[in-house]
């Protein structure tokens, strides 16, 4: 069987349920933007002090009912071969966005991030195998600031096909990025067919949804697009301080969104995706990689799951600042209760989503495949018990040389490409490098091998003038 | 009788007794101690202890701004006893984060810290427009503006306040601090703010010298 992870028995599952039932009839959703009341009032919702929907159960029931069901469900790439299919090919690892600053390939300090530092990024993404969706995982900063949205999906378009997450600042740029992701693929009409760009949209936690977040989810339903709801309260600053009223407080929201959509588009795709995360109390940053985020990635996942839904789970976000014991840590132990409790985890920043590094894209893929290869698990059939082997190669004996292990061990064993299991001899005559150093290695040597897929150079001159000239108001 | 009364005040203060606290500070006022004598010996000695407790790593955030909590409501209660303007604050801070950005929560924690070193601290919210920090720092006669900003695509805005401050001839009225994610000591330099804070403790730090210098120049 698929090993699973629980936190939540059923009964406290329901109680969990319930309970947001009841935040969403009491507490509602504070929604500052006419439209997005006028179609929550429209499908049901009580609408206080013009700006608060709350909503009662029987709408929440339908929602969930309409929203398309985890199983079946499918992020298109923009080839079929990148395409993911849920419950086959997940877990599957994702780029987080919008960082800031990226620790140089040669001189290994930070720097803020470049157009090219972030096309370079784009690129290992699109050559690594367990990644398998891409984003502006870092943000240019020497491009016009107010427009660096478009500046970084241009890079994307240009430097890899697989899928991509974005966070749309208003309803203007989701417009902006259909068109964009249209010439890519030579039309709007295909994009549409097979969309393969997905809008990520959070909660202002407690129960708020910005304006601009509002209004880009409306539109982005309205063409169809897949929406991404997540909701991250950070416990002890925008939720309280307790695990189950803060799951309580993400299942409520991510219904609320939910509902939104459904009524925007009966059937739009969703996905269930949360944050929850403390605010550590020594310094006030919010913790991304603890134990609690852990805990709180499990509950989140199990919810979603009771919902029948697609999740999806942040979780190679590191507290550390560089690729060290820390972040190996954090990796490991937030990414394997994500991907056993999720479809989709996504990350690869350290220092509070700030900070990225070439050479932990590639320890990230190699971390991703040893975590799937957990939550494969394994069959319990006649091969893979082996008696007959087992009587065969008798007490005392051998199996190397077992046709049956040349069969089985590709299938069973996890190969790994970076992790050394040499001996301390060979590995120091090789250099005794760390895992860090080999990454980047690794990182170079690809950058230098892999070329994505170009698009046509008038697609990518389009594409440029138009990040060039995108203008954005927030009035 | 006035040295136990004080050092009960300031254990209340560091064990976050509020009843203690409270029934400390009715003493107080039944007593007719001098309250601006209570309030520098007693409560501030108190909230320092605090401070200091969490500095080194034993108390946390919200132990802090609990005690900050019950600390300005004693204040609050001897403050009414006594002429205006007695006790001085040693500056006004207005704060906001600048438009298109509704990131709070680091805003909303430095208002708090430097709330609790005697600041008095105006918060004007999230998504605030350049004339809407002008407007209510000449309103709230502020000695300093903070900025805050997480977003890179509103950095800007950080810019056109002092552009904006230079335009409206009140660049030499307010000092200038900028924060937040988005932003760094660099930027803060090159777009000609007073200052940069990229913590709790920086941001105390830069608005008190920036405080105690401007009172520096009126003398
Ligand atoms: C929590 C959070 C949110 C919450 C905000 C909740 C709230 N009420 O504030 C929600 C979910 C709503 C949110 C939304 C978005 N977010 Co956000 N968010 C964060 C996150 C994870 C933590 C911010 C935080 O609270 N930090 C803790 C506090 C204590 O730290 P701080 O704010 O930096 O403040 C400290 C210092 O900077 C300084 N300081 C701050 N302000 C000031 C001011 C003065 C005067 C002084 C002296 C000092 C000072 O002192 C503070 C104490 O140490 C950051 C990541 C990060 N590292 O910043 C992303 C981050 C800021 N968000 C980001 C993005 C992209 C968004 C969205 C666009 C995403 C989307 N899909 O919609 C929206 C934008 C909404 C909008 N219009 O503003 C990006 C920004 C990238 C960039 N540079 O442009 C970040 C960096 C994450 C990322 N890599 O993607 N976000």
């Amino acid at each position: 069987m698929r090993p699973e992870i629980s936190f939540l028995s059923p009964e406290e599952q329901e109680r969990i349920h319930q309970a947001a039932l009841w935040l969403l009839e009491n507490v509602g959703m504070q929604m500052p933007c006419p439209e997005a009341l006028a179609i929550m009032k429209k499908g049901g919702a009580k609408i206080e002090d013009d700006s608060t929907a709350k909503i009662p159960r029987e709408l929440v029931q339908y929602a969930v009912d309409v929203a398309p069901k985890r199983d079946g469900f499918v992020l298109y790439g923009r080839k079929p071969e990148d395409d993911i299919h849920f419950g086959k090919d997940t877990p599957v690892l994702i780029s987080m966005a919008s960082a800031t600053h990226v620790i140089d390939l040669d001189s290994e300090e930070r720097h803020l991030c470049t157009s090219d530092d972030l096309a370079k990024l784009v690129r290992l993404m699109d050559a690594l195998p367990n990644i398998s969706a891409a984003a502006a995982l870092a943000n240019p900063q020497e491009v016009p600031r107010s427009t660096v949205n478009w500046y970084a999906l241009a890079i994307l378009l240009k430097n890899c096909s697989k899928p991509f997450i974005i966070a749309p600042p208003g309803a203007g740029f989701v417009r902006d990025a259909i068109k964009m992701a249209g010439l890519a693929v030579g039309g709007e009409d295909k994009l549409l067919e097979r969309p393969f760009i997905y809008f990520n949209v959070l909660v202002r936690c407690p129960f708020q949804i910005d304006r601009l977040s509002l209004e880009a989810l409306i539109e982005l339903c309205r063409y169809g697009f897949p929406a991404i709801l997540g909701s991250g309260p950070i416990l002890g600053a925008t939720g309280p301080a307790t695990m189950a009223a803060g799951v309580a407080q993400v299942h409520a929201e991510m219904l609320a969104g939910i509902v939104l959509t459904q009524l925007i588009r009966p059937g739009n795709p969703v996905v269930y995706a949360s944050t929850g995360r403390i605010m550590d109390m020594r310094t006030g940053n919010v913790s991304m990689a603890g134990p609690e985020f852990s805990i709180l990635k499990g509950a989140a996942g199990q919810m979603g799951r009771y919902l029948g839904l697609p999740v999806k789970l942040p979780a190679f976000l590191r507290d550390a600042k560089v690729l060290d014991a820390q972040a190996g840590f954090e990796t490991g132990t937030v990414g394997l209760v994500s991907a056993l409790a999720g479809d989709i985890i996504n990350g690869m920043q350290f220092d509070m989503d700030l900070l990225v590094d070439f050479a932990d894209l590639v320890f990230s893929d190699e971390a991703m495949a040893a975590i799937k290869r957990i939550v494969r698990g394994f069959t319990v059939d006649d091969n893979s018990l082996a008696l007959d082997v087992i009587k065969q190669v008798g007490p005392g004996g051998n199996f190397l040389k077992n046709k049956h292990t040349l069969r089985n061990f590709r299938s069973e064993f996890w190969m790994p490409r970076l992790m050394d299991r040499r001996g301390w001899t060979a590995w120091y005559a090789d250099g005794h490098k760390d895992i860090a150093k080999r990454a980047r290695e690794r990182a170079r040597e690809i950058l230098a091998e892999h070329q994505p897929e170009r698009l046509a150079p008038e697609v990518e001159a389009e594409l440029d003038r138009m990040a060039r000239e995108a203008t954005i108001s927030y009035a | 009788m006035s040295e136990e009364l004080f050092s009960g005040i300031q254990n209340a203060i560091v064990e976050l007794n509020e009843q203690a606290l409270s029934d400390l500070t009715g003493e107080v006022l039944a007593a007719g101690v001098n309250p601006v004598k209570v309030i520098e010996e007693a409560y501030t000695v108190g909230i320092q202890r605090v401070g200091k407790l969490f500095e080194d790593g034993d108390y946390f955030l919200p132990e802090l701004i609990a005690a900050a909590e019950m600390v300005k409501d004693s204040v609050d209660r001897l403050q009414k006893t006594i002429p205006k303007g007695s006790i001085k604050d040693k500056g006004v801070f207005l704060i906001g984060t600048v438009a298109g950005d509704i990131h709070d929560i680091g805003k909303n924690l430095v208002a708090t810290m430097l709330s609790t070193q005697g600041i008095k601290v105006i918060d004007i919210g999230v998504d605030c427009p350049v004339d809407k920090f002008i407007d209510r720092a000449l309103e709230e006669e502020a000695d300093i503006i903070g900025a805050s900003c997480l977003l890179t695509m509103t950095a800007p805005e950080q810019k056109k306040l002092v552009d904006r401050l230079r335009e409206r001839g009140l660049r030499d009225r307010f000092k200038v601090i900028v924060g937040g994610a988005a932003v760094d000591h660099t930027w803060a330099r090159d777009i000609g703010s007073d200052g940069y804070a990229a913590d709790l403790k920086e941001a105390v730090d830069v608005a008190l010298s920036m405080l105690a210098a401007g009172k520096g120049q009126l003398a």
